[in-house]
């Protein structure tokens, strides 16, 4: 599998973790896409930059229809154990995993590959003005639950 | 005799409970069609599946006590909305508690700057609106069963709703939930821009990781216009390429619903019947006409070859239907502008009728199940959905695989910039039952393989196995060949984390607690999961 594959039909790029955000964008570009970032570090690799929680990124928020993280395969850090979440635009498949790599700093897994949403220059794009309130902190049961969620993850085989 | 009843009165005192046989019974499932297989066959209306009572929290600290209570005595507690699911989420047992949500049911506050609404689970989904719209906005979800689900099902199934289009799945307007995890926490999680948020492992966790009890939900205001369009295709495929088309330009109906060419013909018909019939009672809605059903159903495969063969030209091709909404004339501006693009496609224009027709029934289409199995038929829905580029083998290795043992049809109801969810309908029958009081072992035979070949082509299609149902039992046996032996045993430790006993809703989404019969038959038990890991 090449290290970026563009499905220009779904618009999505199935993406290897270390391809940085600057050479994932100039490939996109060339086929007239784009990841559509705004003020992200170009130099951040993929894996790096969605385990910080994918800055700069529209906020699927703005558009209700669209998201971000389609699919993705990872490691589990403590078991090495690999993940496989496909691709689908939505799901009803019980928890969404995408919650235990995305912004999660590497804690349970780390990234190897990544379904991302691209975007066509010329589209014509919704721009809903919506801020969600935001609770950065954690409260203890959340902190602890988080720590559980770790330890069940290392012996999850 | 100590009941659970009275034990949980004793250590749960000031809560309202029930063990009425009344109650049991209509507490004893959901509206999984297998189960209405069951009681066709008079083989025990509820049986083994009756809860051993039925409780009503009215506050988060009553589902705390409550939580504790069944952590103490390892009682299993199953949270119940409206019951309205359809994959078998409820199936408690004797030993087992329902949790019923609807006496918390308060609406805490609007924040008008926002605007966002917070709720407590229980509220019933058509009222809810009603009660927004009185107030100037909409919450943009609106499921087929609005009259019979509440807010906390939605989100715990990842419900859609007819208008997803715009204000997407249920899941796309969480902004944060207050849950009771099966540990006992009372815990608030919220979407967070760009840390890390447990919100979305909650959300679809089908009662298994916590009991939500209270959601803040994203509000919109009230639209006070709408344009309608409808339009013809020469295929299904011409269709989907045109949805994709409005969705990959930016565009956002709220609405966009595609027939394939014999359930185009249907609704065509329907919705004509439908508005002859609609001043008296029980006036037929658009969609799968009973009797004509009953005719074809003995024979399906024939049945979908001819209707195949016949063609698009035959039925007037696939109808693609369309609503945008909003504040103003950029509602028109958008069907203009949609009329545009696909009419530029080879589309034909329809008018307004169809959309509009259908509006008027949108809520109608799907209450037809009880004719049906009254028939000595059986009916059911399978939501599946992929990437754009999957979505021609999604759509004939389903139909394929359901074909050989159903009579099978599809629209296509929630679409996206990267892909669409595919709705197929299907009917089915088998000679009756032969023992007296028995189930109707042949059509729990024919239904059984007709799930398991289609949830397999779709596994092999490359999609996901549900899109807004969820899994429940119904589902379970093929979720291994979706997520991976990985995906299993991470979700696994999710609900380890979340619910250490594994109190809520034992059997539903994780595999391998399954009714008899269906495991049996089906392979849910826990073999199928240490076979079944990767493909089908
Ligand atoms: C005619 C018909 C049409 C339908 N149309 C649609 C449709 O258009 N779109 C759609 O998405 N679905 C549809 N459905 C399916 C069903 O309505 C949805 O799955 C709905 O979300 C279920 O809500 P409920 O309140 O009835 O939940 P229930 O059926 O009571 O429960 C569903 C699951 O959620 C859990 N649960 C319920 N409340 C809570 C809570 N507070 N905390 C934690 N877990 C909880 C239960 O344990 C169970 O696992 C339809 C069903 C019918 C019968």
């Amino acid at each position: 599998m090449n290290r970026i594959e563009i499905d220009r039909t779904s618009l999505l790029v199935d993406v290897a973790a270390d391809v940085t955000l600057d050479e994932l964008e100039s490939t996109l570009s060339r086929e007239g896409c784009t990841l559509y970032l705004d003020g992200a570090s170009t130099s951040a690799t993929v894996g790096s930059w969605l385990a910080e929680g994918a800055r700069g990124a529209r906020s699927p928020y703005a558009d209700p229809a669209d998201h971000l993280l389609a699919g993705f395969e990872a490691t589990n850090v403590a078991t090495k154990e690999e993940l496989f979440v496909r691709a689908a635009p939505r799901k009803s498949v019980g928890p969404d995993l995408v919650a235990l790599v995305l912004g999660m700093r590497e804690r349970f897994f780390v990234v190897r590959r990544a379904t991302l949403r691209i975007f066509l220059y010329d589209a014509t794009t919704v721009n809903l003005p919506f801020v969600a309130p935001v609770d950065a902190d954690a409260g203890d049961a959340e902190r602890a639950l988080l720590t559980r969620i770790g330890e069940e993850l290392a012996r999850a085989t | 005799m100590t009941t659970l009843l009275s034990r949980f009165s004793n250590e749960v005192p000031g809560v309202r409970g029930t063990d009425e046989r009344v109650d049991k019974v209509a507490y004893a499932r959901d509206l999984w069609p297998r189960h209405h297989l069951a009681i066709r066959s008079g083989a025990g209306a509820s049986g083994p599946n009756e809860p051993g009572a039925i409780v009503w929290p009215e506050s988060t600290e009553d589902v705390q006590r409550i939580v504790a209570f069944c952590n103490k005595t390892g009682t299993k507690l199953v949270p119940f909305g409206a019951g309205s699911g359809v994959c078998g989420g409820v199936l408690p047992g004797r030993d087992v508690l329902i949790l019923d949500m609807k006496r918390m049911a308060k609406l805490v506050s609007i924040d008008r700057s926002a605007p966002t609404l917070t709720v407590e689970p229980g509220y019933m989904g058509l009222p809810l609106e009603d009660e927004l719209g009185r107030q100037g906005y909409t919450l943009g979800h609106f499921p087929s069963s609005i009259v019979c689900s509440t807010i906390g099902g939605w989100i715990a199934g990842r419900s859609a709703g007819q208008c997803s289009g715009k204000y997407g799945k249920i899941e796309d307007m969480v902004v944060s939930i207050e849950c009771v995890t099966g540990k006992g926490e009372r815990l608030t999680l919220a979407r967070r821009g760009h840390g890390p948020s447990l919100l979305p492992l909650v959300i679809g966790s089908e009662g298994t990781l916590a009991v939500i009890t209270q959601a803040t939900m994203r509000l919109h205001p009230k639209p006070v216009a709408r344009a309608f369009a409808a339009f013809a295709f020469s295929s299904t495929e011409a269709g989907w390429e045109g949805m994709r088309d409005l969705f990959q330009a930016g565009m956002r109906p709220a609405v966009a619903r595609l027939y394939d060419p014999f359930d185009a013909m249907l609704a065509r018909q329907g919705t004509v019947k439908a508005e002859k019939k609609a001043k008296g009672p029980g006036a037929a809605a658009p969609g799968m006409g009973g009797s004509v059903l009953r005719q074809i159903l003995r024979v399906p495969s024939a049945m979908n070859a001819i209707i195949e063969g016949l063609g698009s030209q035959v039925f007037g091709g696939a109808l693609l239907v369309l609503v945008f909404e909003g504040e103003g004339a950029e509602c028109e501006a958008e069907a203009a502008l949609a009329r545009r693009r696909l009419e530029a496609r080879g589309a034909r224009y329809e008018g307004e009728g169809p959309a509009r027709k259908w509006l008027a029934h949108r809520y109608s289409v799907s209450y037809r199940q009880a004719p049906v199995f009254a028939s000595g038929a059986f009916s059911d829905t399978m939501e599946v959905a992929a990437s754009w580029s999957k979505l021609g083998a999604l759509y004939d290795g389903v139909r394929k695989a359901l074909g050989k043992n159903v009579f099978v049809m599809a629209h296509f109801s929630h679409a996206y910039p990267d892909g669409c969810c595919i709705y197929f309908s299907f009917a089915g029958s088998a000679p009756p039952g032969t023992k007296d009081g028995s189930w109707d072992e042949a059509s729990e035979a024919v239904y059984d393989r007709t799930w398991q070949a289609a949830l397999g082509a779709a596994v092999d299609a490359g999609a996901t196995l549900a899109h807004h149902h969820g899994v429940g039992r119904s589902k379970a046996p093929k979720l291994a060949a979706e997520l991976g032996s990985t995906g299993i045993s991470t979700a696994k430790a999710v609900k380890r984390a979340f619910d250490p006993n594994g109190i809520l809703n034992p059997g539903a989404l994780f595999p391998p607690i399954a009714p008899d019969p269906y495991t049996k038959r089906a392979g849910t038990g826990p073999e199928s999961l240490a076979t079944d890991g990767g493909a089908s």
